[in-house]
């Protein structure tokens, strides 16, 4: 019954007025700065880090938290409405929010990723009071050669992303690849395509490369002769038309399901995150899906499944940033910072010294999500009537909101002009009809791929069978193969049933 | 047109009488520019000073950050600014003296495009190990490194960090053989050192006090002068036999060069004052940092010397200059 | 005077093609190749390294030359493709493009306020039409939304309305 005498310590100092407080400012500054493209959580949580400075540890902590999550519930708006990915886990919404919204059904998918967003969120702090200990210790079996085979078992499950032909998925998962080498290496110190440019060391910012290849190509593509925007003439706000019917219900229930559970499991590795967890949650619904071509025109599973996993991701990322005192992200190094100017030291005692802090925490992760939902749905409304703004008032304030975002984020010039350029290059790949989504895929596994394998490789000596010797990593090359022999017989089994009626013919 | 022609007169007279005025400096917010992401302990330091030195300066100071390429784009930002005094940096061990060896194409020159305003903190370094690891001590892991050479890890937070380069100036003076496993900064590292893939790290004492207190690693030394009040245990790398591998980064509030003489009087004034207050006092105190307290040539003379001092360190080391 | 759009496609939506391949997956291929290649040949400057020491040219060397094959295959795995590239249209693109570069000119020169004019004022040219009540009411709005944010977040968001 430690479980239950834990739920009450925590729901005890959670439930305290100044904590309630501090969680719902948090949850509402979250979802402003979320609705607002390139404005993420690192920008919110650095402003109210100062006025957290006379709180106590526990509403500190809480209040920051809430900012972090309530961004990932913000920021799906924008990708859904406008195409326009504010962080790179809502760029996996923009794949069917924003055909859905072009349907007229923009209202549904905002509710869905908010009922998605809740389930998956709640599903993660189950699992986080019931498992704690022994998901860090997963947490930290996890090391170069178990990363490395991860990468291949993402990116494997990647090259199904794009609805288009899959040579051109994998080509574009290579260029996605290719572009994650620019900067500086990590392995050596070595600068990899930079051109020269200071701004290109560290990379390619991957919000400005979706921001310009997802929003600004959007807007070249509306501009297009034959296209239309997810421009409407009239919206229906009324309750019944906003939520979703019985239907998407019952094609979501699974998706959220798989994604709630990926994204917990994904989220709890410190070098993963929320954006990888979504992605692969979204390529596993359209691999078990009955109708994998239509992913991609507008269904309801893959925004279900992706924002489920982001946000189950997103607060399975405490465990290893509180109980192991290591942060996955630069928002939980920031939120560690914090705890440390309280005097709160994180670490394996975190649980012992400070019980208090960290259930207290976790219960109010349960009351933000539930602020959120409730905070969240009746801005559906308001959101959606933003599409009956005819698209000449339109695309100069998604304009303006695109260079705002790219600008405010580093403070450079720079990523405005980088915009531009991602701007035509998406535009143009759209025009060959060479898809955007695996590139992104690859950007964000790319670095995290080549650093694994050859730092792997440089703990072993050069032996390469270390990531057959090593049970988890065999264990992910293992599924990755059943993935390939899968799919090649599948598609083996189509062709044949394909050539069948002509033979009888 | 008149009203403008009017307008624009008033505004070059109240222009031109605004200089003898330059007395009240400052009299608008000082932009403070930290060249790294919010967040870490770079910024959240910058943010606890900024309010105190605000509070000297009798005007906001805003800290905005500049990230990008370890702190280059921020800090070449600042070199172009105007030397009015109002735009300040925050200087590292890194952007100020390491990255003069490191880079070949450093488009600023630390010492004659920048001035520097005031020391703000020196910090050091943890050496840690695994718990089970077969060496308790400094001198029992040079002499386990001896014994196998080439078969030790040394974990650090990138290439070219502090963390990296005190290490290799640590492997250089105990004349010890391993290799260098480059992370992408500390806490992944953190993870590999706890279970055991690496098993050495040069730290933080932040991320280290955690662990050390519950005992999933152990601390063999510091490498600064003298012993740090958060880890009152761990013995330098002096009292180890090492003296020479004292090492660690600092920072440093600087301005472009060409601030005028007044100006920088009230600047350094106000930034000794912060610095010396008990709130920041506390804060490096609790980050296990030391205050760094030097200005004028004494702080220019310091970074001269640990600019001649990285060289030495990088050119042994055998970094590659990018 | 023909567009390389026009050169792709028919105004009927029958795909071009040239010995037999669509223009659309020749040139998608084509390029694809041609960064893989590139790729390729830049990385073999920075060291392939050995297997105990990876260097830094070996990941970009090998993914340069998959992508340089991939475009190939491309090009063939397109040969009965039915695609089609549209007319782009280069007022709006130009039109965008100058504005977004004259929000990233004046942003930090001239303040946020002119950027915004600077950027609203260009991209109006993207409409056949250009709409000055309604670009101005856009970019009054865009202003006013700057001032709040950079009033409210105060420290966050650090930009400069006005020129200092």
């Amino acid at each position: 019954m430690e479980l239950l005498d834990n739920m009450a310590l925590g729901f005890g100092v959670a439930l305290s007025w100044s904590s309630l407080l501090a969680c719902l400012i948090g949850v509402t500054v979250g979802t402003f700065i979320g609705v607002l493209p390139g404005i993420g959580p690192l920008a919110g949580i650095s402003l109210l880090l100062p006025l957290t400075f006379t709180q106590t540890p526990v509403d500190a902590i809480v209040m920051l938290a809430g900012i972090y999550y309530g961004t990932m519930y913000g920021s799906s708006t924008a990708a859904i409405l406008l195409n326009l990915p504010g962080t790179v886990t809502s760029a996996v919404v923009c794949f069917d929010g924003y055909p859905m919204a072009k349907q007229g059904r923009a209202g549904v998918a905002l509710a869905m990723t908010t009922f998605a967003s809740f389930i998956g969120g709640c599903f993660s702090i189950v699992l986080m009071m019931a498992f704690a200990p022994p998901l860090v210790a997963v947490a930290s079996s996890f090391g170069s050669p178990e990363y490395f085979s991860m990468t291949i078992l993402g990116l494997l499950a990647a090259s199904t992303l794009s609805a288009g032909s899959p040579i051109k998925g994998i080509a574009m998962v290579v260029v996605g690849l290719l572009v994650g080498m620019a900067g500086t290496d990590v392995n050596s110190g070595y600068d990899r395509f930079t051109f020269g440019v200071d701004e290109f060391l560290d990379g390619v910012n991957i919000v400005v490369l979706a921001m310009g290849m997802f929003g600004v190509g959007e807007i070249f593509w509306n501009f297009t002769e034959g296209q239309k925007s997810a421009q409407v003439e009239k919206v229906d706000v009324s309750w019944k038309a906003l939520m979703p019917s019985r239907r998407d219900w019952k094609d979501s229930a699974f998706p959220i399901g798989r994604g709630a559970g990926l994204g917990a499991v994904i989220g709890i590795l410190p070098g993963a995150g929320a954006a990888i967890a979504s992605f692969i949650a979204y390529s596993v619904e359209k691999r078990v899906s009955k109708h994998p071509e239509k992913f991609g025109t507008g269904v309801i599973e893959g925004v279900a499944a992706a924002e489920s996993a982001n946000n189950s991701a997103a607060q399975a990322a405490f465990i290893p940033t509180m109980a192991l005192g290591i942060p996955g992200s630069v928002t939980m190094a920031l939120i560690l910072g914090a705890l440390l100017i309280h005097g709160v030291q994180p670490g394996p005692l975190v649980m012992t010294t400070n019980p208090e802090l960290f259930w207290g925490l976790i219960a109010s992760f349960w009351i933000g999500n539930a602020l959120l939902l409730v905070l969240n749905l009746p801005l559906i409304g308001v959101w959606v009537r933003m599409l009956t703004i005819p698209y000449h008032v339109l695309y100069p304030g998604i304009l303006f909101f695109i260079c705002l975002g790219a600008y405010s984020s580093q403070n450079n010039p720079f990523d405005v002009f980088l915009v531009i350029a991602f701007g035509v290059i998406g535009y143009g790949m759209r025009v060959l009809q060479l898809p955007a989504a695996p590139a992104l895929l690859g950007l964000v596994l790319g670095p995290m791929m080549e650093e694994h394998f050859r730092r792997a490789l440089l703990i072993a000596r050069g032996d390469a069978t270390v990531f057959l010797t090593q049970p988890i990593s065999a264990g992910l090359l293992l599924l990755s193969v059943i993935l390939v022999v899968s799919t090649v017989r599948s598609s083996w089994k189509k062709r044949r049933r394909a050539a069948e009626p002509t033979a009888a013919a | 047109m008149k009203i403008i022609a009017t307008l624009a007169a008033a505004g070059v007279v109240a222009g031109l009488t605004a200089v003898p005025a330059a007395a009240q400096f400052p009299d608008r917010p000082i932009t403070w520019v930290v060249p790294y992401t919010p967040g870490g302990i770079t910024d959240t330091g910058s943010r606890i000073i900024a309010e105190v030195l605000g509070k000297e300066l009798g005007q906001t100071v805003v800290v905005e950050n500049r990230p990008g390429a370890g702190g280059m784009v921020g800090t070449e930002y600042v070199a172009r600014a105007e030397p009015d005094g109002y735009t300040i940096l925050y200087g590292t061990q890194g952007t100020m003296a390491a990255n003069v060896s490191l880079r070949k194409a450093l488009k600023y020159d630390p010492l004659t495009d920048f001035a520097p305003v005031h020391g703000m903190g020196a910090s050091v370094n943890t050496v840690v190990t695994y718990a089970d690891a077969p060496y308790s001590t400094i001198q029992e892991l040079v002499d386990y490194g001896k014994a196998h050479p080439g078969e030790l890890n040394f974990g650090s937070a990138g290439v070219g960090t502090s963390t990296h380069l005190s290490m290799e100036l640590f492997k250089t003076i105990a004349g010890i053989e391993g290799l260098h496993v480059p992370y992408k900064g500390s806490a992944p590292a953190m993870n590999d050192l706890l279970a055991g893939r690496v098993d050495v790290l040069f730290d933080y004492p932040v991320s280290s006090l955690g662990h050390a207190e519950a005992g999933t690693l152990k601390v063999l030394a510091v490498n600064s002068p003298e012993r740090i009040a958060i880890l009152p245990d761990a013995p330098t790398l002096a009292e180890s036999g090492y003296p020479d591998a004292t090492a660690g980064s600092w920072s440093m509030i600087m301005v472009p060069a060409g601030v005028p003489e007044d100006r920088m009087k009230i600047l350094t004034d106000a930034a000794e004052k912060a610095i010396r207050s008990d709130t920041v006092k506390n804060y490096y105190e609790k980050y296990g940092s030391t205050l760094l307290l030097v200005k004028g040539d004494a702080a220019t003379d310091f970074i001269e010397a640990e600019i001649d001092r990285w060289a030495d360190v990088i050119a042994t080391a055998g970094v590659p200059k990018q | 005077m023909t567009d390389e759009p026009d050169a792709m496609g028919e105004p009927d939506g029958k795909p071009v093609r040239i010995a037999g391949f669509n223009v659309v997956e020749l040139v998608g291929g084509g390029v694809l190749s041609a960064v893989g290649i590139a790729a390729a040949i830049a990385s073999a400057n920075y060291g392939l390294g050995t297997l105990r020491q990876v260097g830094p040219g070996m990941f970009p060397m090998c993914l340069g030359i998959v992508l340089a094959l991939m475009g190939v295959a491309v090009i063939f795995d397109g040969r009965r493709s039915m695609s089609v590239a549209p007319r782009a249209p280069w007022r709006p693109i130009l039109a965008i493009c100058a504005g977004l570069a004259a929000f990233g000119l004046l942003v930090e020169r001239m303040g946020a306020i002119a950027a915004i004019v600077g950027l609203v004022v260009l991209v109006g040219f993207a409409e056949p039409k250009f709409r000055p009540k309604t670009l101005a009411g856009i970019a009054l709005a865009a202003i006013a939304f700057m001032s709040v944010l950079a009033w409210a977040f105060y420290g966050a968001v650090n930009i400069q309305l006005l020129p200092e």
